[in-house]
């Protein structure tokens, strides 16, 4: 029965890593952008980010989704299943690692950003290479927190009928009237957070130097 | 022996914070190889001249020179201050050392000293190594280069701070409280220090709460009492003989 079940719940875990990948490798980046205009941009803009930030962590990410799909069309913008659901993915991590980037901002003391100015270092150069590593270093594990949130997170796209890693679980239970799928989908979503665990205390290491 | 000319002049300085007025109409200057010690009581206002004078502090009034190049001048009674080009070149000359040294905790104390040279492509990297490990064997720190801060003591921290200012070869060079957080015999070791430095043409300038320790390393004491009196470029030299 194993190899019965195995290559079906291949395929869905082949879409849940596609779409943990591609949301986390865009929005750890994208979310420092955004702290940094939250903090630094022009008060019109960080207002609009306040609010864009607002309406991502006040509504369920499930509620996205569904308004990426479903909703879009509405106003003339139709995406596919996957790209919807990308897009509702990005949205939301992003508002998420803003706020714990600009946390980690904010917890650097003022006087290594007067240090920087004082010793003529410049704003960007500094910022690059003084204060973000300081913020990674801070950050770290809740950026860590998320991103084991988000391994689970990319099981709600199931509402947009996509085939997922605990979609094709259910599937298979249905199917061969066993629980058994269950038990295996469990054990991958947990070799997948104990992949990313192990990665981050390896960072966290390299970091502490 | 020692230089008569003037490096920094600080003419006329107001400042006040949330009504409450720390400098007023303050003139001060600085001259090659001098020490000058700035003692007084708590809130005076000693960090913050220093911050006017390192433009982390805004003056509302007053002007600000080192040498021929302007931090800000009072023009039609109001503080203008100078482009961000003329600020810049401005800061070059003068150095400051925080009270808590704000070492960058990620970096060896070699790339703490490489950091703002490299930035401001003062010389090759080559040649700012050789630099910094003179720098840091003069402050006695030849066998710490590679490690981090977080391993030194505050002696050594400050003298970090000290070799990181100095890189960038400052004809100012400001120390808030530089020994308020070491013993007798580090003070000592920072006092003789600041005097070397002093010796080979930088002006330094210092907030302390240690008299004995203005006394001893200091060309000139000012007591920041006369922050808020009225008092002509002419008659800071006569503070001189407080000391
Ligand atoms: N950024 C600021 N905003 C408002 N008030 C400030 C600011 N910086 C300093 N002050 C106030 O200005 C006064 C002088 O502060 P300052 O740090 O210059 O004193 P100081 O002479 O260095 O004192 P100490 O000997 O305790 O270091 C204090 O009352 C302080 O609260
Ligand atoms: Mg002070």
């Amino acid at each position: 029965m194993l190899q019965l079940i195995l290559p079906s719940l291949m395929d869905g875990l082949k879409m849940t890593l596609l779409l943990f990948s591609l949301t986390a490798v865009l929005t750890i980046p994208l979310g420092i952008l955004v702290a940094i205009s939250r903090i630094y941009a022009p008060k019109v803009l960080s207002r609009l980010l306040q609010m864009y930030i607002y309406f991502m962590r006040g509504t369920p990410l499930l509620l996205q989704l569904m308004v990426a799909f479903f909703g879009l069309p509405l106003v003339g913008v139709t995406l596919d299943r996957f790209s919807a659901a990308l897009l509702a993915f990005i949205l939301n991590y992003t508002a998420y690692f803003a706020e714990i980037y600009r946390g980690g901002i904010l917890a650097i003391p003022k006087g290594q950003f007067e240090a920087i100015q004082v010793l003529g270092i410049g704003k960007i150069r500094g910022f690059l290479r003084i204060i973000l590593p300081q913020v990674g270093r801070i950050v770290l594990p809740s950026v860590g927190n998320e991103v084991i949130s988000l391994v689970k997170d990319t099981s709600l796209v199931y509402v947009l009928g996509l085939g997922e890693l605990l979609r094709a679980g259910q599937i298979a239970v249905n199917t061969y009237a066993s629980l058994l799928p269950f038990v295996l989908v469990g054990a991958i979503y947990l070799i997948i957070t104990g992949v990313i665990t192990l990665g981050l205390n390896r960072i966290e290491k390299s970091m502490i130097k | 022996m020692t230089e008569n000319r003037t490096i920094l002049t600080a003419k006329n300085i107001s400042k006040t914070f949330n009504g409450k007025v720390l400098l007023n109409n303050f003139n001060f200057s600085l001259k090659k190889n001098e020490i000058v010690s700035l003692v007084g009581a708590s809130g005076s206002g000693k960090t913050t001249f220093m911050r006017i004078l390192t433009a982390l502090e805004r003056a509302d009034k007053g002007s600000v020179q080192i040498d021929q190049l302007a931090l800000c001048e009072t023009k039609e009674n109001e503080c203008q201050y100078a482009h961000k080009k003329q600020i810049k070149a401005y800061l070059q000359q003068i150095g400051l050392v925080f009270q808590d040294f704000q070492l960058f905790p990620h970096l060896s104390i070699l790339e703490n000293c490489l950091e703002a040279p490299l930035a401001q492509k003062l010389d090759s990297k080559q040649n700012l190594i050789q630099q910094a490990t003179a720098l840091l064997t003069q402050v006695q720190l030849a066998d710490k280069i590679h490690v981090m801060p977080h391993t030194l003591s505050g002696g050594q921290k400050q003298r970090v701070a000290i070799a990181r200012a100095l890189m960038l070869n400052p004809k100012v060079l400001c120390f808030d409280e530089p020994t308020s957080a070491l013993d007798q015999a580090a003070s000592k070791t920072i006092g003789i220090l600041l005097q070397e430095i002093a010796k080979t043409g930088t002006a330094i300038l210092l907030v302390t709460h240690d008299l004995a320790f203005a006394e001893k390393f200091s060309t000139r004491t000012i007591d920041a009492t006369t922050f808020l009196k009225k008092s002509s470029l002419a008659n800071t030299k006569d503070i001189s003989e407080m000391n």
